[in-house]
């Protein structure tokens, strides 16, 4: 049994190595990699999953969910430059799946009860990332 | 812990379901309007999801090119802007297989599935398809269910 609640942030980024040319930036990330980023309408499906308590009929409640997500995802990323605000992507890209990894550990073992069952983020309509255990 | 991309793909296509070895009567009886001739279309939506190591570096578990060129020319092309018959598809005759293909979603997914899986960069893995037939009608495949057998037709679609 899993409950997932959706959640929305809008996030700038850009693919880019350092380490790199600029030509061979452009070739490996093409329009990801133009210079002052871009940006998405991210959204995020946290997926939670357990045992159904019976008193309250509820896995977990649905309102502390909502403050974890919040306050450990949402308010680090929600209308940040994720390269630059966040520490989360130090030596790769903020790419859909690391950006979903780096959601998973945020939020794996933050829950009061059930467990983090699948993250799933959308970066736009024809494209997410799942992560599961 | 996996983590796996899901791209999105769409195309347009026909189909009708009808067997070449039932009579017009059955075969109305058990496709109702799908059986109507000349067949009818869909925009298909299909959803394809690979998993594969993370690139460190790239942040990438495949290059997002090079998995929509795969799926354009290895599945796209055949399917967009088509009516999907066996004959058009080209698939074996009835000596190997027993009951004639009929175009359900549920076989052109199992169709598309090999052609996708074969043409993946090695070490991505193909884990799963999804086909959208309509907004109602979805349909997933992750590999490895054979074909079932039975001898009455009429007892599938039951």
């Amino acid at each position: 049994m899993l409950i997932t609640r959706v959640f929305k942030f809008a996030a700038a980024h850009r693919y880019h190595d350092p380490a790199l040319s600029d030509e061979e930036n452009q070739r490996l990330f093409g329009a990801c990699n133009n210079p002052y980023g871009h940006g998405h309408n991210y959204t995020l499906e946290v997926s939670v999953g357990g045992e159904v308590d019976p008193r309250t009929g509820m896995i977990i409640n649905l309102k502390d969910l909502k403050t974890i997500v919040e306050t450990h995802v949402i308010a680090a990323y929600d209308h940040r430059f994720l390269n630059y605000e966040v520490d989360d992507f130090q030596g790769t890209q903020p790419t859909t799946e690391q950006i979903a990894l780096a959601i998973w550990r945020r939020l794996d073992g933050k829950f009061p009860s059930g467990y983090l069952a699948r993250i799933r983020l959308w970066e736009n309509d024809e494209l997410f990332a799942d992560v599961t255990a | 812990m996996r983590v796996s991309l899901t791209r999105i793909y769409h195309f347009s296509a026909s189909h009708r379901l009808h067997s070449p070895k039932l009579d017009d009567a059955a075969n109305v009886a058990l496709f109702r309007e799908c059986n109507n001739q000349g067949g009818h279309g869909h925009n298909f939506y299909l959803w394809v999801t690979v998993t594969g190591p993370l690139d460190a570096k790239t942040g990438m578990i495949v290059d997002l090119p090079t998995l929509d060129r795969i799926v354009e020319e290895h599945a796209l092309k055949k399917v967009d802007h088509r009516f999907l018959t066996a004959e058009y598809l080209q698939l074996p005759d009835a000596a190997d297989h027993p009951e004639p293909w009929i175009s359900t979603s549920e076989n052109i997914i199992r169709l598309i599935y090999p052609w996708i899986a074969a043409a993946l960069p090695p070490g991505i893995e193909l884990v799963g398809l999804r086909l959208d037939e309509t907004a109602s009608n979805r349909f997933e495949y992750a590999g490895g269910q054979p074909m079932i057998e039975t001898s009455n037709p009429l007892e599938c679609a039951l």
